[in-house]
């Protein structure tokens, strides 16, 4: 069974489109990134998921069920945390993990306390005297101290410090192993390579691009630094057609590697060459494309 | 569909103004209770004096301007005094723009609606809350009225079962108040936008009332406002429950709550 099934969904607000005709599947145990420039249509696809917003025309799915008209049977085993995190001012982690007992209906004080410690947040300081940091560490447990079945993260390190980060890295795989779902967006790029199995790109309110991690990497192009060897006897040779110039000059290339790497091997090994690196394949390019 | 969490935080949010609220009705009608048998006499004689003020008073109570302010309307002056009908209005209207205007105003909707219950649930349980509130505002004024009077020298004091039924007319005012609150809030991204609309309704309806008795014109259109079915003084004449008036103002906020609901489960929760 998917986790989430979206089906050519579209939402206008009036004459604006936030998203349109949008298709995507996340499956169980997957850790799904979604990704695009401010304005996409990121936040009116997670605020469809939750059955904040009514579908203009096709649908969404959770579980087999419907987002809008099941709406609260599907948010049992839904965990969110949206982007900007506003709570009660007179709500502290205690009094929190009690209220959403109550109304969730189950005891989340035990495990809303051991994620209260790992994010280091101190149970009896009330939201009105919180940081935004330290109302994110709250909106995460209470989003998380359910153990869901699907979690859905609007930006969830944005102001977190590198240290929560990695905890929150741990726990989003640990649910994930277990069979949990994730759906985060966001636009730090470094923590969806780190993290995620696939990823969606929206643009304009329509998704560019939907594919694996692993795929992304196989087309993002690597790139190579050539320091040919000093001599005033030896003329570089030309461009081959698999790097694309980026820089040159001063006895050194930076090019853009199009094709797989044993063919540049095969080529430099010809060359007079004095020093090569060949980078990781660089994702960042290939979202600022779709960003562009 | 009774959720005690969420009727813990409605409670948790409101018993601070609640209680205040509560206090002041209380204090308002011990005073009232008091003051007014006590100087019936002096009051009358002053009034006799200052025409404009019995018109004033007729108005509120909604009797004839030909009729003489007796001890029987005084003894309904507590209960249509506009601090009291202030403060049974104002505590309606804070409590029901709450859900959802207030909500998506300061941003916490997104983690209430987020929760597994369905809107209709969410609305059910404030509303579960709101009465319990509404209740014990009307009792508070129920408990300072007999206190005072107990306390005053009135020569004929308000029988129980009289102040009981005005109570009970005052409650359902303040529900059909509460009802349109509540509509009003399903319709909207502001509390402050809200909470202005209904005010402005609800002073409409208190001006047509009272101007109504100045002017036959405006008598014709008196049964559109709400205060034409809150007539304290012809409770303690005819020593009878206004079933009609009870009905109307109960369909009114019945009618209300339901467009209201109707309205929350269809529309977008939109952050502004």
């Amino acid at each position: 069974m998917t986790a989430i099934a979206i089906q050519n969904l579209t939402k206008c607000y009036g004459r604006s489109v936030g998203v349109e005709n949008l298709d995507l599947t996340v499956a169980k145990g997957c850790i799904y990134g979604f990704l695009g420039p401010n304005g996409a249509g990121k936040t009116t696809t997670i605020r469809v998921l939750l059955g904040l917003l009514r579908p203009t025309s096709g649908g969404a799915r959770i579980f087999d069920r419907n987002c809008w008209s099941a709406s609260h049977v599907i948010k049992t085993d839904v965990g969110y945390m949206p982007g900007d995190v506003r709570l009660y001012p007179w709500l502290c982690c205690r009094n929190a993990l009690s209220l959403f007992s109550a109304i969730r209906r189950l005891d989340l004080k035990a495990y809303g306390m051991e994620l209260a410690e790992a994010f280091g947040l101190d149970p009896a300081v009330r939201v009105r005297d919180m940081s935004r940091g330290m109302r994110q560490k709250l909106g995460l447990i209470l989003a998380l101290a359910h153990r869901p079945k699907l979690l859905v993260l609007d930006e969830p390190t944005a102001s977190l410090d590198p240290l929560m980060q990695q905890t929150l890295h741990s726990l989003l795989r640990e649910f994930a192993s277990e069979g949990s779902a994730v759906f985060l967006s966001s636009h730090t790029l470094s923590e969806v390579d780190q993290l995620c199995d696939r990823v969606a790109i929206l643009r304009r309110g329509r998704l560019v691009e939907e594919s694996s991690l692993d795929d992304l990497r196989k087309r993002a192009r690597r790139i190579v630094t050539i320091r040919w060897s000093d001599s005033s006897d030896t003329q570089p040779p030309e461009v081959p057609s698999f790097l694309e110039m980026l820089e040159r000059g001063d006895g050194r290339w930076t090019a853009a590697l199009t094709s797989p790497v044993p063919e540049l091997l095969r080529w430099v090994s010809k060359q007079k060459v004095e020093d090569l690196s060949i980078s990781e394949p660089d994702l960042g390019r290939v979202f600022q494309t779709y960003y562009e | 569909m009774v959720n005690i969490g969420l009727i813990s935080k409605a409670i948790r949010e409101t018993w601070f103004s609640t209680t205040a609220f509560i206090l002041a009705m209380f204090t308002f009608q011990v005073m009232l209770a008091f003051i007014l048998p006590t100087f019936q006499k002096d009051l009358s004689h002053v009034l006799e004096n200052l025409k404009f003020v019995q018109y004033i008073i007729a108005a509120l109570l909604g009797t004839d301007m030909a009729e003489t302010i007796g001890p029987e309307a005084l003894s309904a002056m507590p209960w249509v005094h506009p601090v009291v009908l202030t403060l049974a209005w104002t505590h309606a209207i804070m409590f029901c723009t709450r859900l959802p205007a207030g909500e998506i105003d300061r941003g916490t909707a997104d983690v209430l609606f987020a929760l597994p219950v369905s809107r209709l649930g969410l609305y059910l349980n404030e509303t579960i809350a709101l009465t319990g509130s509404g209740l014990l505002l009307v009792v508070g004024g129920l408990l300072g009225g007999l206190l005072g009077a107990s306390w005053s020298s009135a020569e004929a004091p308000i029988a129980l079962s009289d102040l009981v039924v005005i109570a009970a007319n005052l409650f359902g005012l303040y529900l059909a108040v509460a009802g349109l609150a509540w509509m009003v809030s399903a319709m909207a991204d502001r509390r402050g936008r809200a909470v202005g609309v209904v005010f402005a309704i609800v002073m409409a309806s208190f001006v047509l009332n009272t101007l109504a008795t100045f002017s036959e014109s405006i008598r014709r259109f008196s049964a559109f406002g709400l205060m034409n079915y809150y007539k304290p003084l012809r409770v303690l004449r005819e020593h009878a429950l206004p079933v009609g008036d009870l009905l109307i103002l109960l369909g009114f906020a019945v009618t209300c709550w339901v467009i209201g609901a109707i309205v929350l489960a269809r529309r977008d929760i939109r952050t502004v």
